[in-house]
């Protein structure tokens, strides 16, 4: 299969070709929409064993159903909401939490303080900016998403800021109204930018 | 001199968006170096998160899947049952008391026109065609949205 010359295609298209069993046009859905899939899945599911089989099942589930897509939405977000609820149900059946009850109502101060230990930046006039240029950006930024809950945070920034999805997308795709996931963005912003503060501070002393 | 600082929502709001000439927030950034140096960090963070390695997995996903997907057939619809019974009983509900009344009727349109009864049967046709496609299209759509969730 060349990648180079896959075309561009409308989602109609796509899914039209690949119900006919076109199967580049299936390839090319998979190939479309896999970064949005990984980055759901590797926030949550934490076992590297258990994200092949989900990212499998993800897939077998999206062309099952394929016929009965609606272009409601983009296909990306409708395979990225199959996904989150194929974590969900991963998660459940395992019993490991995702989603507690509640986000805390204040956010802790100390949130990110041992992610200092990881940390060997040395200070700067502007303490993340400086940090977050460095080599090690991804290791203490991906430390400090880690840190972020209810876990549930950590997907989220990781949809708005990196994927760079609208409050609406990611409510089509978590189930959650849209004014709660722009609620627990903010939270998750707060409690982020706490996290790398603190890494900063623990370091100064 | 300004006594309230802009609150961390606005704060966020300011990092994520162009600058909006004349409005409140921009008249206090302009004014308080401490806002505006949390509304730098945010925006640090989020051009950080931006470009931020993603994460990829470690093997072939179009290949894994594809192995798995039924091999393409040629599209062989369900045979629709439900519609061709009721098709059925329809005609049959309008057989048997033909049947029936046959004589009836034949003495009821002796009086009418070959040509008038040739138009009335053409025009009955047509209505009841139109009605039979409207049902399958229909019962296709509930099939099909059945098959969904
Ligand atoms: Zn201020």
């Amino acid at each position: 299969m060349n990648h180079s010359v896959e075309q561009k295609f409308t989602d109609q298209q796509l899914v039209e070709r690949a119900l006919g069993g076109h199967q580049p046009a299936a390839a090319q859905i998979v190939r479309q929409t896999e970064g949005l899939v990984a980055q759901i899945v590797f926030k949550m599911i934490p076992l590297a064993d258990d994200r092949k089989d989900i990212v499998q099942d993800v897939y077998l589930k999206a062309f099952r159903h394929l016929a009965g897509f609606r272009f409601n939405a983009k296909l990306s977000t409708w395979i990225g909401r199959i996904t989150y609820n194929t974590c969900l149900h991963y998660l459940e059946k395992k019993r490991l939490v995702f989603l507690p009850e509640r986000p805390a109502d204040g956010d802790q101060e100390d949130d990110g303080l041992d992610l200092l230990l990881q940390s060997q930046q040395p200070l700067h006039q502007n303490p993340i900016e400086q940090q977050l240029s460095g080599r090690e950006r991804t290791a203490i930024l991906g430390n400090a998403i880690r840190k972020l809950s209810p876990p549930v945070y950590q997907t989220l920034i990781t949809l708005y800021h990196q994927e760079e999805l609208s409050y609406a997308e990611i409510a089509e795709i978590t189930s959650l109204p849209e004014g709660t996931v722009k609620n627990y963005l903010f939270r998750a912003r707060n409690q982020l930018k706490k996290n790398l503060l603190s890494i900063y501070n623990r370091e100064a002393l | 001199m300004n006594t309230h600082h802009l609150s961390e929502e606005a704060l966020q709001q300011a990092a994520m968006e162009q600058p909006e000439a004349g409005s409140v927030r921009e008249a206090h950034l302009e004014g308080c170096s401490s806002c505006r140096a949390a509304v730098a960090e945010y925006r640090a963070i989020f051009g950080a998160l931006k470009t931020m390695e993603k994460p990829v997995f470690d093997f072939d996903v179009a290949q894994l899947v594809l192995e798995q997907l039924p091999q393409p057939q040629p599209a062989v619809r369900r045979f629709p049952w439900p519609a061709v019974l009721t098709g059925a009983a329809a005609v049959m509900g309008f057989a048997v008391p033909l049947l029936v009344l046959g004589r009836f009727l034949s003495s009821l349109f002796s009086g009418i026109p070959a040509m008038m009864l040739a138009l009335i049967g053409v025009t009955a046709a047509g209505i009841l065609l139109f009605l039979c496609r409207e049902t399958v299209l229909n019962y296709r759509e509930k099939m099909r949205l059945l098959n969904f969730y």
